[in-house]
């Protein structure tokens, strides 16, 4: 008997970051990182549930810049350097070990996984989409979008063009990718106002994620408060996070991914062995960084120092007992809710991918098992939206509030004393386009020049900036990533204007800089 | 012994402060690190030290880091560029700050914002500042901005502010198990999960 149904979100996301001047660019690794530790993990583990016919239901976000970044040659071959460097690290570690036993296992262990993923990523011939748009073929997955390069919305709403654009272009690019429409959209940072619904309807974008408070503070308050999809005014369906199943798996203090037996992830041998055997797996200039190789456990509150070798075989036991007690909590909540509420609810619980492999190292196994326990207990049924609203069609009618999943709730993350600068420019320059595009001549010239200058905006648009100068990680990165587009921008802008182009300068750009080929200012600006 | 502190006094520390030693140290790589990061460099720092005059067994692989050159290339500062169209533009912070930013010829004007279309503050400003913060709580309520400078008045795009109020009265156990899972949101997206393992 089913007592109410899961619905798994998945959002893959990171900002693009290319930087073809560089054979090594630190930047770089957080695509390598992701893919290597989560999203081949992720993809293995849902093939094996496909294979093993377990019916298992996930909705995944593929953001643009992302799918760009999967797809782009020089990324791709520089992430199998990656690989190929790391499995010859991990062979240098069998040896190193070897008169150690327990570690020489564990380097064993890192050779394996590494080599496993080495030979997933050439099976796929390098091409991660195709896995995701198989198993979407297959009925088990959705696949959604974001705006175009992660802009938060909400505050882009100054320049209604600015908006549109993400999400069109955003959809345009879906298309190239998939070949389809998308019908939903991961807003990024779940970034609501009630503006970007009417771009949402022109472009066939049929459902959105909202924070638990974007339905719960919403008008009316929701009939099933986020235990059922609501209409919004504009047609729109949106879903809320349900914060109990999060915590569960997020929390730092109460969350799963702390328990002691679960492999560490600060400690790494990039920093912990001498630096002529490491120095060609860290940064070339010394500075010492993540290896993907760590041999420790949690262990405890304990110092780095202190903690103990991880045990592989103990970590799979501890993620079947977690596997177990999520299935437990939701199997009581879902029969409690639906006491309460009259009939089953959806449980809508989205999460940043990394946090299962990259953060979690064992989190692509627990979901294998949760997944598992669904469909071996049959009381919780994991679910996509278009199957829930069959079920389900009437739902209730709501006006979300304004509100976003970072830090407060609000937007103070993106928004503040240390960020705010970009805010003048990012209208700025928006205002110069809707000009631009009113005046400006339709040469080749100018539409490639056009075309550029929308790019450069679109990379400044990225919450990712606001975001690490706010955290203050890579925030150095971040201001000289919005400089050097505003600064590219700007450059452009010259040129249009003169009629004097620097084509040296802007092939460099173009190069770099090379997100969304499809582009085109004149139909997809404003 | 390089640091003179103590694990307990690190761990107590913010982020600028742990920067502040890391910089003293010349610890490679900290501009990028996070919060965590920086601690727990900063712990094996200490653990190095205190070490160093102890005999390592081969399955504590921690070992004295060499020093290495800084990396040079310190990017030069890309100047920044100002625009020809002028505008006034509102964006929502939470639900009772909002930013105008704003690009206008002049040296000083008024700001002027309304809620559902009523004054609600009116303030000189000076036009170099750019930006500036209107701190006026209106949950799911409407805000303008205008900035009168010169006698010409520019006015910005409105905004439905953020809220954080339950809208209407709902009955008894419903709505305290709805209620009960009102978030204190603590996510922070792609880069924000600090690890809980650390």
């Amino acid at each position: 008997m089913v007592k109410g149904y899961f619905y798994l979100f998945l959002h893959h996301h990171l900002p693009f970051v290319k930087h073809p001047e560089y054979s090594y660019f630190h930047e770089e690794h957080w695509l390598f990182e992701a893919i290597s530790e989560t999203y081949i993990p992720l993809l293995k583990t849902f093939y094996s549930l496909a294979e093993e016919g377990v019916n298992f239901r996930v909705t995944f976000s593929l953001t643009p810049p992302l799918c760009e970044m999967l797809r782009d040659p020089l990324l791709q071959a520089k992430f199998e350097e990656y690989l190929d460097r790391t499995v010859e690290l991990t062979e240098k570690e069998i040896k190193r070990t070897e008169k150690d036993p327990v570690f020489n296992r564990l380097a064993r262990f890192y050779n394996e996984r590494f080599k496993s993923i080495k030979e997933f990523y050439s099976s796929l011939n390098r091409d991660l989409l195709r896995a995701y748009s198989e198993l979407e073929s297959a009925g088990f997955l959705e696949i959604v979008t974001c705006g175009a390069t992660h802009g938060l919305l909400p505050v882009l709403q100054g320049v209604e063009e600015a908006v549109k654009t993400q999400v069109k272009v955003a959809v345009k690019n879906y298309r190239k990718h998939f070949g389809k429409d998308p019908k939903g959209i991961w807003l990024p940072e779940c970034g609501y106002y009630p503006g970007v619904e009417k771009f949402l309807k022109e472009f066939g974008i049929e459902f959105f994620l909202l924070d638990s408070h974007g339905l719960l503070y919403g008008n009316p308050f929701p009939k099933f408060g986020v235990y059922s999809p609501v209409y919004t005014p504009s047609g729109r369906v949106a879903l809320g996070r349900d914060p109990e199943s999060s915590k569960q798996v997020w929390s730092a203090k109460e969350g799963y991914p702390g328990d002691p037996w679960y492999r560490d992830f600060y400690r790494d041998i990039g920093f912990d062995l001498p630096l002529d055997y490491i120095a060609p797996y860290i940064n070339p200039d010394g500075s010492r960084t993540y290896t993907g190789i760590k041999y420790y456990r949690i262990t405890g509150n304990v110092d780095l120092g202190e903690k103990e070798p991880y045990v592989r075989e103990r970590a799979l036991e501890r993620v079947k007992v977690h596997a177990d007690h999520f299935h437990f909590c939701r199997d009581k909540q879902a029969e409690y809710l639906r006491e309460v509420l009259g009939r089953e609810p959806l449980i809508v619980a989205p999460f940043d991918a990394e946090l299962f492999g990259h953060w979690w190292f064992e989190g692509p196994e627990f979901l294998y098992h949760l997944f598992k326990n669904f469909d071996k207990y049959g009381v919780i049924r994991p679910i996509l939206l278009k199957e829930y609203l069959e079920k389900y069609p009437e739902n209730p009618e709501v006006q979300p509030a304004v509100s976003s999943w970072g830090d407060r709730g609000y937007f103070d993350v993106w928004v503040n004393g240390d960020n705010d600068w970009v805010y003048y420019h990012l209208t700025g320059m928006a205002k110069v386009l809707n000009r631009l595009k009113s005046t400006v001549e339709k040469t080749p010239e100018n539409t490639r020049l056009l075309n550029q200058m929308l790019r450069e905006l679109l990379l400044s648009q990225s919450s990712d900036w606001p975001f690490l100068i706010t955290t203050k990680t890579a925030r150095a990165y971040a201001e000289r990533r919005l400089r050097e587009h505003i600064n590219n921008f700007s450059a452009l802008l010259k040129m249009v204007e003169t009629g004097k182009v620097d084509y040296k300068k802007l092939e460099e750009i173009e190069r770099k800089n090379s997100i969304f080929q499809e582009l085109n200012f004149w139909e997809d600006w404003g | 012994m390089r640091l003179k502190i103590k694990i307990e006094d690190l761990e107590k520390m913010t982020k600028r402060e742990l920067y502040q030693i890391a910089r003293e140290i010349n610890l490679k790589g900290r501009g990028r690190m996070r919060k965590a990061e920086l601690l727990e460099a900063l712990k094996r720092e200490l653990l190095l030290a205190e070490k160093s005059a102890v005999e390592e067994p081969i399955t504590s692989n921690i070992v004295q880091l060499e020093p290495v050159e800084e990396r040079k290339t310190e990017p030069e500062e890309l100047p920044l560029p100002t625009y020809e169209e002028e505008f006034i533009t509102l964006i929502p912070v939470n639900p009772e700050l909002s930013l105008t930013v704003w690009n206008v010829k002049g040296d000083k004007g008024i700001l002027r914002v309304y809620v559902e279309g009523a004054p609600a503050l009116e303030v000189p400003v000076e036009i170099g500042w750019k930006r500036y913060y209107v701190k006026i709580r209106a949950p799911f309520r409407e805000l303008t901005a205008e900035l009168i400078v010169n006698g010409r008045v520019l006015r910005s795009n409105p905004v439905l502010a953020p809220s954080d109020e339950i809208f209407i009265e709902v009955p008894g156990e419903i709505r305290e198990e709805l209620l009960s899972s009102v978030p204190s949101p603590g996510f922070e997206g792609r880069f924000g999960y600090g690890g809980n393992n650390g």
